[in-house]
């Protein structure tokens, strides 16, 4: 999506004085002088701290006990009746400290957002990448075939990919000490495995036309065989555009990983939590009087803040990265 | 222009066999429509083998798929493993449903993105524009449960006091799996109708309005808006008539683009809302492993996707005549 907050500008006059910089540092500069840029990198620095903080301070052990007297209690601050125990963002259906599940859900969904962007993006990088440069009918099979995936809703991906994977995986997986459900594996495979396309589009995209430059036909002329003309030449070449379509990426695998979780295919609770599912948890409970509404808006919230922050560094980045715009 | 739209269509087709080849391969290995008995005591295993057989899934894939083509290139996309209905009527009775809730929804997204995005563009960088434009990132970042949700509890069960009792009620709300109203009642519709279009329009006005205010910005710094200003006319007439029918180029790209998507239905959307519309109903078949719903709904979406892409670049030429098909 084409947005854009202020473009950076530098006067005439810094221009001259810092001549002789590198590109890297260029890029630094445009990024740190990024009003968003910096507010979006400040933000997802400050849920990471939140996040690793609170896992040092709360035991695991909180975010998946119940407690039979504490059942769906309201945020305690919020609340005129004493109570002994300190439920900073309330309980769940089973008296669960919906804090500490924030904390520990937290870890589960950037965790998740993380590798699915990475696997996405790696698949997208290959076959972008060799469709690019190969061209011909490997170009044809792979871009119909991709432009195909893109033809069909996500939703059906998703279920159908998660229907698939989840008897095929171990139910526990230990991470960090603790054992969390197989699940969060098939949502990793199933994210990763739908959101490859804009990054094999793009690539192929920068890829007809990287090929056709001279240091490309220097290398040929220097016996370089293909593959290290691929790998080492043009792929490193795109890293731009797919850093920025990578940023992207990461704002839909967390909000995916919601979805998924609605479908009734995300991560399986008990044991383990995820924002995704405890929003989608509190679907069941939308009848209530009165209502409780604690249960989905702080895990809303905590995705809305990260996809805000992760959105605003994309930005940034794009402009930064981007060297047509103005500087 | 005929033979580039015959190429399209020929090309289109291509697309739409490797779509079908994909999403039933998909749909086979994902599960069996007779998975749903085999724990029952009462269904033998007989019986089971029967109903395999009946619903001719005890062949091989390369068979089911071929037979399944070889039916729908003559325009029967059989009965449902389920309902026994033919697929067509399960389609046509939701179809009216989703129509209705994505067309107004995309009606109100477009009118309100197009006049956000305009007015941002001509007062770039005001306190409007910086307003909006935090807002846009905002909206766009909100998953649309959060804003769904968020409208049930103010508007619909709502509260006065969180703690304590419902208040407002303004509009219905229905839990999941309750939706009965008079669909008789046009007034009836409206009120279903307005949180769930303005939990859609809030996520997609965000968006779409980025689209216009960029494509604004860029056609009214080109020459001949300077011309058009300098012949002395009036600002109205040069950002309306002059500037905005280029800068709605793009923008009739990405509505073109995201249109045969809604006939998919909003699923979260419609699941929150408990309207019944395709969304929900690729979801309940989708559970069955009913074969021939899954495919037809997939069809749907792809065939539309085809056509609009195609169209899209038809409706291009008309609005700008510099482009040539070929």
């Amino acid at each position: 999506m084409a947005i854009t907050l202020d473009s950076p500008t530098t006067t005439a006059l810094e221009r001259a004085r810092n001549k002789s910089i590198t590109p890297n540092q260029l890029v630094w500069r445009r990024f740190t002088r990024h009003r968003g840029a910096v507010i979006g990198a400040i933000g997802a620095l400050f849920i990471i701290t939140f996040i690793v903080i609170g896992s040092i301070l709360i035991k695991p052990d909180q975010a998946i006990r119940p407690d039979a007297f504490n059942i769906l209690s309201g945020p305690t601050w919020l609340s005129d009746k004493p109570s002994k125990e300190m439920h900073l963002f309330g309980t769940d259906q089973v008296g669960r400290d919906i804090f500490a599940r924030i904390v520990y859900g937290g870890q589960i969904s950037l965790v998740i957002a993380v590798l699915a962007l990475t696997l996405g993006t790696a698949v997208g990088i290959v076959v972008g990448g060799v469709s690019g440069y190969f061209g011909g009918w490997l170009d044809i099979v792979l871009m119909r075939f991709t432009e195909a995936v893109l033809s069909i809703p996500q939703l059906f991906l998703l279920i159908v990919l998660g229907k698939l994977l989840v008897p095929r995986l171990p139910s526990t997986i230990p991470f960090l000490g603790r054992n969390i459900s197989g699940s969060v594996i098939v949502v990793i495979l199933v994210i990763g495995f739908t959101s490859w396309m804009y990054g094999a589009r793009i690539v192929r995209a920068s890829m007809l036309s990287l090929r056709e430059r001279d240091y490309i036909s220097a290398s040929h002329a220097l016996g370089a065989n293909r593959f290290r003309i691929l790998f080492s030449h043009l792929i490193p070449n795109t890293f731009a555009p797919i850093i920025v379509t990578a940023t992207l990426g990461l704002v839909n695998a967390i909000t995916s990983e919601a979805y998924v979780s609605f479908l009734g295919l995300g991560v399986q609770d008990p044991p383990t939590a995820s924002w995704g599912n405890m929003i989608s948890q509190s679907l069941n409970h939308m009848q209530r009087t009165p209502p409780v509404w604690w249960m989905w808006f702080f895990p809303g919230i905590f995705i809305t803040m990260t996809v805000l922050f992760i959105n605003f560094i994309g930005d940034g980045l794009r402009d930064a990265l981007d060297p047509r715009r103005r500087v | 222009m005929s033979t580039y739209i015959i190429r399209r269509l020929l090309q289109g087709m291509v697309i739409l066999v490797i779509i079908s080849f994909v999403c039933y391969y998909l749909t086979t290995l994902a599960g069996n429509p007779i998975s749903q008995y085999t724990n029952n005591p009462r269904i033998s295993k007989e019986d089971r083998a029967r109903i395999e057989r009946d619903l001719g899934v005890d062949q091989p894939f390369v068979v089911q798929y071929t037979r399944w083509l070889g039916r729908v290139v003559r325009g029967d996309f059989g009965f449902s493993f389920t309902t026994k209905q033919p697929v067509g009527e399960i389609i046509a009775q939701r179809l009216p449903k989703t129509l209705v809730l994505a067309g107004v929804a995309q009606l109100v997204v477009v009118t309100i993105a197009l006049i956000v995005g305009v007015l941002q563009a001509v007062k770039q960088y005001s306190w409007f524009d910086n307003l909006i434009t935090a807002l846009s990132f905002i909206g766009f970042s909100m998953p649309i449960f959060l804003i769904a949700l968020s409208m049930i509890l103010i508007f619909a069960v709502g509260a006065k006091d969180l703690s304590r009792q419902p208040g407002m009620g303004w509009f219905p709300y229905l839990p999941t799996g309750t939706a009965v109203w008079d669909e008789k009642n046009p007034l009836e519709w409206v009120r279903h109708l307005i949180l769930p279009v303005a939990s859609l329009a809030i996520i997609q006005v965000a968006g779409y309005s980025r689209y216009v205010r960029s494509a604004m910005l860029e056609v009214l710094s080109q020459d001949y808006v300077r011309t058009a200003r300098a012949k002395g006319l009036l600002e109205k007439v040069v950002v309306s008539r002059h500037a905005l029918k280029n800068a709605a180029l793009p923008f009739i790209t990405i509505i073109g683009l995201d249109i045969p998507f809604l006939l998919g239905g909003a699923i979260v959307t419609e699941q929150v809302f408990s309207w019944s519309g395709m969304g929900r109903l690729f979801v309940e078949y989708a559970g069955k492993s009913d074969y021939p719903v899954i495919m037809g709904v997939l069809m749907l979406v792809a065939v539309a996707v085809v056509i609009f892409s195609i169209l899209t670049d038809v409706v291009y030429t008309f609005f700008d005549p510099r482009i040539k098909l070929s």
